[in-house]
């Protein structure tokens, strides 16, 4: 009897042990949408790395070693591992789970079980730089043995005596989203959680350089965004249309893409903290922060119409209404993630219905930038749009259809300059590449084909020498016998705001990134130097690389800096006034325009460094730089100040200014033009770009970016392949239009 | 027929499962209730939470005084001191969020930082925001700005300051 009720209650056990753990499993595992991808590290992943940092070595790189050790040791020899995934599969994602998996090859037995804690890396590091005391180039960690949150994203227990691969396991979800989310992917750190150990256990990973089965692994479950995402803007009508993306990774059951969801919002961007929730079914015309449920689609619909049928009102006319667009699956899952910071990068596209059809604009693309961002873009005319943010984030971007070329890349500092690219065609390095110089004075030559990057130097060794301007490069095949250097040069001014004098202008060789040379203010016979917040101009003609910085308050103290390329040495300076613009070379290089703080525009003679001529602008402070249009004397000059966009001509032969045209715009930034062209484009305070008459100013069209908070619309920079014009903005994103207007 | 023969059973399977389900969801509450415990130090007095201030001043002047609101034309940078206190021991990650008038964000940096021991709990980190010669003083966006600091993902404080034209 009690034998029979034994074997009862242990059956009965059994059951309810199964039953709990399935339940747990459920309650603890919230289903997972769409598509999965594993991702395992090599080494000619071009983005990827990991190294081991040591305590007890602290100064030594492990960056190309085929393990990776975690170690706990009281002997001051702990030892962590540092892992960082090339995500360029996915560069257009919402990530639902993302399980980092490490490969213990080995541990030793003592002080085991260990836990291991997964973190978030803080600060920018480089493979081949990083160890115990540093990140990258002479830069040190905050805190010795890499900077991390007191807190592990995850934990995983690792046994003792392992002897074959065996896996270990972090869910490191919330970290990846944030890194699609507007925060730079520095990697991920494993330590010990109870380091300084006396029983000195260690476990050995594989890394990308060793066994490959045996290498990091993210195991990454995602939706993708929408492609091909338009809108059409009609009387009364908008019509969007998207097309859908074809699976990445492996597909789960039942979680096909079915359709989308898609917030309206009038004049202003839907906000990237109005989301959907997974799993739910949001009610037509109902409100979801600050959008309007507009289309609820779950039969693969491919566009929608929306016009007096909408049942949550029409879009009136000569209202720029902006989409939001959310893939979906079958268990209403959307291409968002489930995290306050919202999901900005969701597709976006923004249509103005008019009677009049010649009223009628939209843009083509909408992209996120994850902060303030008023620099002109840079391009590859016709394939990609660069535009660095201040987030420590650069975004390369498709030209044609504003979806991310790649991830963007994460850099160590704020980037405020537009940053010059040279086509493979062209550049020493004989690949498409873009320079950057950013705000915590790191220097960076990136691929712009996938997002590498090739190099980074902190060329001053001084952590006070930030970079707001960009660099300019003097392009080895452009330039004559006279450039003597055997690669591209760049060079970038230091705005160090604690000093007036002792700023100084960088050489970097294109290729290695080596400094060349400095010019240093107030040293070695150079004349005091104030803050340069410029690019500067490379005169293939003159042989000279020029400068403009302030003045430090002063009249005699120098703000136009003329340089010789392959020294640095300061052939002539000027004292011009507090200069914060690019200064400018007419095309044929006969005549370099600059315009200072107090408005003044000078023509300057570029053999010389004497002012020709000078006017006052009439308008405050110039804007960024003027521009110059014309083959040939007399030449056309186009600025922004404080209120308004003015045109002059500069004749060189007679040598006098002549005003031409002053149209009011709402605090424009720089205008863009060229040659030939005849319209002038010019951002503004208005959340409007403006399409100018060349040769009148007249203020003929515009086109709406974002309207609000106030929408203030950076330089533009214009696209002569597919005709569009590119701005970035405050609001986060940048944004593609055609032009004409 | 079947229904009523499967009832009871069912029934209970199903107290198991409400029964587990407590279970689980107790374990879980008291694990997640061991964990504050553990972390507020356990016993003695509760340690002071963690608070910051905010201050600003230009780093183009030697002193660097702190002030609540500067002119755009003077003004070469804005320093932002993020003075904490009462910091635990261990590795910390302070963001800073500035916004512009309007409350959009206008940069974010992140950092970490390592308190060795309870004796060091105040620490002041220093973030400089360039004014002259960037956007702000090119595109003069003045008006009420605002700093926003968090610490280990947990917000902490803000302040405003003022960038007059």
């Amino acid at each position: 009897m009690n034998d029979r009720f034994y074997y009862q209650d242990q059956r009965y056990g059994a059951w309810r042990r199964l039953l709990c753990l399935g339940l747990s499993l459920l309650l603890a595992e919230p289903m997972l949408a769409r598509e999965v991808i594993a991702i395992q590290s090599t080494a000619t992943q071009v983005r990827g790395a990991d190294a081991t940092i040591n305590q007890a070595l602290p100064s030594a790189n492990s960056g190309g070693a085929a393990t990776l050790t975690v170690e706990s040791n009281n002997g001051a020899s702990n030892q962590r591992a540092i892992v960082q995934f090339d995500l360029s599969l996915l560069p257009n994602v919402a990530i639902k789970q993302a399980l980092l998996v490490m490969h213990a090859t080995a541990s030793t037995t003592n002080g085991f079980p260990r836990t291991y804690g997964a973190y978030g890396l803080t600060s920018f590091f480089r493979e081949p730089d990083v160890t115990w005391n540093t990140r990258v180039a002479n830069l040190a960690w905050n805190a010795a043995g890499g900077d991390i949150g007191g807190t592990a994203t995850s934990t995983a227990s690792v046994a003792g005596g392992i002897g074959t691969s065996t896996p270990v396991q972090f869910d490191i979800t919330s970290d990846v989203q944030n890194w699609y989310n507007g925060t730079p992917n520095y990697g991920t750190l494993i330590r010990d959680q109870a380091e300084n150990s006396n029983r000195d256990p260690k476990t050995t990973f594989g890394s990308r350089n060793g066994t490959a089965a045996d290498a990091p692994l993210l195991d990454v479950t995602f939706l993708q965004n929408v492609t091909n995402l338009a809108a059409v803007p009609g009387n009364g009508t908008v019509t969007v249309s998207w097309a859908y993306p074809a699976p990445i990774g492996r597909v789960n059951f039942a979680e096909n893409y079915n359709g989308v969801l898609i917030l309206r919002r009038a004049n202003f961007p839907v906000d990237k903290g109005s989301v959907p929730t997974d799993t739910q079914d949001p009610a037509m015309c109902s409100v979801i922060g600050s959008g309007t449920v507009v289309f609820d689609n779950t039969s693969l619909a491919t566009s929608f119409t929306d016009d007096s049928s909408d049942p949550c009102g029409a879009p009136t006319n000569d209202t720029t209404w902006f989409y939001k667009v959310f893939l979906r699956d079958q268990k209403n899952y959307y291409s968002t993630q489930p995290i306050t910071n919202g999901s900005v990068f969701t597709e976006e596209i923004s249509g103005t219905p008019s009677a009049t059809a010649t009223n009628r604009q939209n843009s083509v693309w909408i992209a996120a930038t994850f902060s303030t961002t008023l620099a002109a873009p840079s391009l590859f005319p016709g394939s990609i749009v660069m535009a660095g943010s201040q987030t420590n984030l650069s975004f390369g971007i498709d030209a044609v259809t504003g979806l991310r070329k790649y991830p963007p890349v994460s850099l160590g500092g704020p980037v405020t300059g537009r940053s010059p690219v040279i086509d493979a065609g062209d550049s020493s390095l004989a690949s498409n590449v873009m320079y950057v110089a950013d705000n915590d004075g790191l220097v960076y030559a990136i691929a712009t084909d996938t997002g590498q990057i090739l190099w980074t130097v902190n060329p001053t060794t001084l952590t006070t020498n930030g970079f707001v301007g960009a660099p300019s490069v003097q392009v080895k095949s452009f330039s004559d016998s006279m450039f003597t250097l055997a690669h591209d040069l760049l060079v970038v001014g230091t705005r160090n705001g604690a000093s007036t004098t002792a700023n100084r202008i960088v050489g970097i060789d294109g290729n290695t990134g080596a400094t060349l040379w400095q010019t240093i203010g107030n040293a070695g016979g150079v004349a005091k130097m104030d803050i340069i917040s410029s690019s500067p101009a490379i005169d293939f003609v003159n042989h000279a690389v020029w400068v403009t910085s302030r003045s430090g308050g002063a009249t005699a103290q120098p703000s136009l800096w003329k340089l010789n390329p392959n020294t640095g040495a300061v052939l002539t300076t000027a004292a011009l006034g507090d200069t914060d613009t690019d200064p400018t070379l007419s095309i044929p290089g006969d005549v370099l325009f600059v315009a200072n703080n107090a408005g003044t525009i000078f023509a300057i003679n570029p053999t010389t460094a004497a002012t020709l001529k000078s006017v006052a602008g009439g308008d405050g402070a110039i804007i960024s730089f003027p521009i110059a249009l014309g083959l040939t004397s007399p030449y056309t000059v186009i600025f922004s100040g404080q209120t308004a966009v003015h045109a002059m001509t500069y004749d060189k032969t007679a040598n006098t200014f002549t005003n031409l045209w002053s149209t009011t715009i709402s605090g424009p930034s720089a205008p863009i033009g060229f040659t030939g062209g005849a319209k002038v484009y010019v951002g503004s305070a208005d959340g409007k770009i403006h399409e100018l008459d060349a040769v009148t100013g007249v203020d003929g069209k515009q086109r709406t970016a974002n309207t609000g908070q106030p929408g203030i619309v950076g330089d533009p920079a214009l696209d002569t392949v597919l005709s569009r014009i590119y701005i970035s903005t405050n609001d986060q994103r940048a944004y593609g239009f055609t032009f004409p207007f | 027929m079947y229904t009523e023969k499967r009832g009871p059973a069912r029934r209970a399977w199903g107290s198991g499962l409400l029964g587990c389900a407590v279970l689980c969801l107790v374990a879980g509450f008291s694990a997640c209730q061991t964990g504050m415990t553990s972390g507020s130090g356990g016993g003695g007095n509760p340690a002071p939470p963690t608070d910051a201030t905010i201050s600003f001043c230009d780093d183009g002047e030697g002193t660097c005084t702190p002030a609540t609101s500067f002119s755009v034309a003077s003004l070469r940078d804005l320093v932002i001191n993020v003075n904490w206190e009462n910091l635990s021991a261990g590795n910390h990650t302070q963001m800073v969020e500035v916004l512009q008038p309007g409350g959009g964000l206008y940069q974010a940096s992140q950092s970490s930082f390592l308190v060795s021991d309870a004796s060091q709990s105040s620490l002041t980190t220093k973030r400089t925001l360039p004014v002259a010669g960037a956007w702000i003083s090119q595109r003069r966006m003045t008006g009420e700005w605002s700093v926003r600091v968090s610490l280990d993902g947990k917000a902490i404080t803000s302040q405003t300051v003022q960038i007059t034209p």
